[in-house]
């Protein structure tokens, strides 16, 4: 090999190491941590290890999980900024990066810009609508509500979503527009049809009702509306939420998402573009490797050695979204200060108990609550 | 001779990456010193913005100075502007706008409601606290003959989807603004205020 043989090597080298390290992996060593303290249950833990987030490639993803950390830990308002600034990032990425999506080429998709699923998207105007209820910001909730309607309407063959609607609907509810609210309503209704939902008040059947007739209440009669996640941190997934106030049962709750569903159905949406772009990459790198050979065969086989291994799946994903969403709505008594919930399985056993005495906000005869199925 | 080529190509593959990286002033934040002239602003995009706010209020102030239910300086509470868009906005800033305005040109008087618990409080210290001569009388306070309410919509068309280089974006915002008389229930005058924008984003960029 002479002096200039070695040099090209040299320098062909250092590029790819330089790219490799410069793009960086497809999730970051404090994410990861962040991801498992949380799974440990270690809110505070998590929340410390993502206390400064790099402005990369990975933004919209350390926020919404960032986010997520700080809606367990109640810390609302710092969960509402990091999911709003998710919004603003996630917007502006709308304009496609040419040098990110050319690193792409090279490397992986890990090196563009992550914005998630476009039910990623939407559900960050979920979460951002929980944590207004549960702040009793109803004017704030509508706003969100009208932005989950917005991406509704934009899905583009992703798939639909039940409980989307269904917050849609009900901080429409809440903010008085009852004919929007019931369009979300009609939405739910036409996904998740063995919910019986009423569409123009967003109330379930009785469960075991033979007259498919959904719970008819007085006027005046107060009921609670808590939007429950599943995740089976007990061990166990919770099939049904079972409510309680002062030892009387209130009703269940009522599944309407599988984030597992939803997840596979817009892989599958994305598989065929995927496939066609790892064929254009690897076809990139074949010419590239076929270049470096024409040079010098060590040269060659280390360039396709290298872009082989950054060869990997784009995985990112937002983790700490719960397994599944449910709602309960039901009737409850007017001067409701706590409620207990009864977490059970598939096969009626009772899997978690829990006390809710916050966040539980009141507007007018609506009693809010939310809660998650965790540690 | 070699050598030194490969040296240099290397320099300046370093050189143009810290220059784009980091040295171009392009690529920098700046803040601006001088005050930014406030009725040539232009709008950065479609986004409500301190233009619509005061464009908005003014126009509102404008045709409540006008109208017949100012004229014998009535007291007047307001009761906020619904936010019915897609957007977090202050519309509490339109009302602070013009009732600003109003009272600093003597049109009328305003209860203060965001502050009735405060005041409350503060009136029950001065009962218990406070020499007789200081305190303020409970029970006096003025009630609002008139009620100011109102809405902001917010309706948006994109650029249908379409192979192109920028996307289009029109954004309209009305707000209607509503005086109540608070005696008859009756609406004592409205107005409604509508401001278009339109811009154009790229689809590729750096």
């Amino acid at each position: 090999m002479n002096i200039v043989e070695l040099t090209h090597l040299k320098t062909c080298g250092l590029l790819l190491v330089v790219l490799f390290l410069g793009v960086g992996c497809a999730s970051p060593a404090p994410l990861e941590t962040a991801r498992r303290n949380f799974s440990n249950g270690q809110l505070d833990i998590a929340d410390q290890t993502l206390t400064n987030l790099p402005s990369d490639q990975n933004a919209v993803m350390n926020l919404m999980e960032r986010g997520m950390i700080r809606h367990l830990r109640h810390d609302y308002a710092n969960s509402t900024a990091d999911w709003l600034a998710a919004v603003r990032i996630e917007k502006e990425l709308e304009t496609h990066s040419i040098t990110k999506a050319g690193a792409s080429m090279v490397v992986n998709d890990s090196a563009l810009a992550f914005r998630g699923y476009p039910y990623e998207r939407t559900y960050l105007h979920v979460y951002l609508a929980k944590n207004y209820l549960a702040r009793g910001m109803w004017g704030e909730a509508g706003v969100e509500a009208r932005n989950i309607a917005l991406q509704m309407e934009k899905l583009d063959g992703f798939p639909d979503d039940a409980f989307s609607h269904y917050m849609a609907a009900f901080c429409l509810e809440l903010c008085g527009d009852n004919s929007n609210a019931a369009m979300q309503y009609r939405q739910v209704a036409k996904l998740v049809p063995e919910a019986g939902i009423d569409e123009s008040t967003g109330r379930f059947r009785l469960p075991n009702s033979p007259t498919n007739q959904p719970v008819i209440l007085p006027a005046n009669a107060t009921e609670l509306v808590c939007f429950i996640d599943f995740d089976g941190f007990s061990g166990m997934m919770p099939y049904v939420a079972i409510l309680y106030a002062n030892g009387q049962a209130l009703g269940t709750s009522h599944t309407l998402t599988s984030m597992y569903s939803l997840q596979t159905a817009s892989s599958e949406r994305m598989a065929t573009r995927q496939a066609a772009k790892s064929l254009s990459r690897l076809a990139f790198k074949g010419a590239l490797t076929l270049a470096a050979w024409s040079r010098n065969e060590n040269l060659g086989v280390l360039t396709g050695l290298l872009l082989l291994a950054l060869e990997d799946p784009d995985m990112r994903r937002w983790e700490t979204l719960p397994a599944k969403l449910a709602v309960a709505r039901v009737p409850c008594p007017s001067d409701l200060k706590q409620f207990d919930v009864e977490f059970r399985s598939y096969s009626g056993q009772v899997v978690r108990r829990m006390t809710v005495t916050a966040p539980l906000m009141r507007k007018d005869r609506i009693f809010v609550s939310i809660l998650r199925d965790y540690p | 001779m070699s050598r030194i080529t490969t040296t240099v190509k290397m320099s300046l593959v370093v050189l143009s990456a810290l220059t784009l990286g980091s040295g171009c002033s392009v690529f920098r934040a700046s803040v601006q010193n001088e005050d930014v002239n406030k009725a040539g602003a232009k709008p950065m995009d479609t986004g409500y913005d301190f233009a619509d706010l005061r464009l908005l209020a003014e126009a509102v102030n404008t045709d409540l100075v006008m109208s017949p239910i100012i004229e014998k300086k009535p007291i007047m509470v307001i009761m906020g502007i619904e936010n019915r868009t897609d957007e977090h906005i202050d519309t509490k800033a339109i009302t602070d706008t013009i009732r600003t305005k109003l009272i600093n040109e003597g049109k009328a008087n305003f209860i203060n409601e965001s502050r009735r618990d405060t005041l409350m409080k503060e009136q029950g210290y001065q009962l218990v606290n406070c020499t007789p001569e200081t305190q303020t009388l409970i029970g006096k306070q003025l009630g609002a003959r008139y009620m100011l309410t109102g809405s902001l919509i917010k309706i948006k068309k994109d650029t249908p989807k379409q192979l192109s280089l920028s996307r289009k974006e029109q954004v309209f915002f009305q707000l209607t603004v509503e005086v109540t008389d608070l005696q008859t229930g009756l609406i004592a005058w409205t107005t409604q205020k509508e401001r278009v924008r339109g811009a154009s984003k790229p689809v590729l960029g750096w």
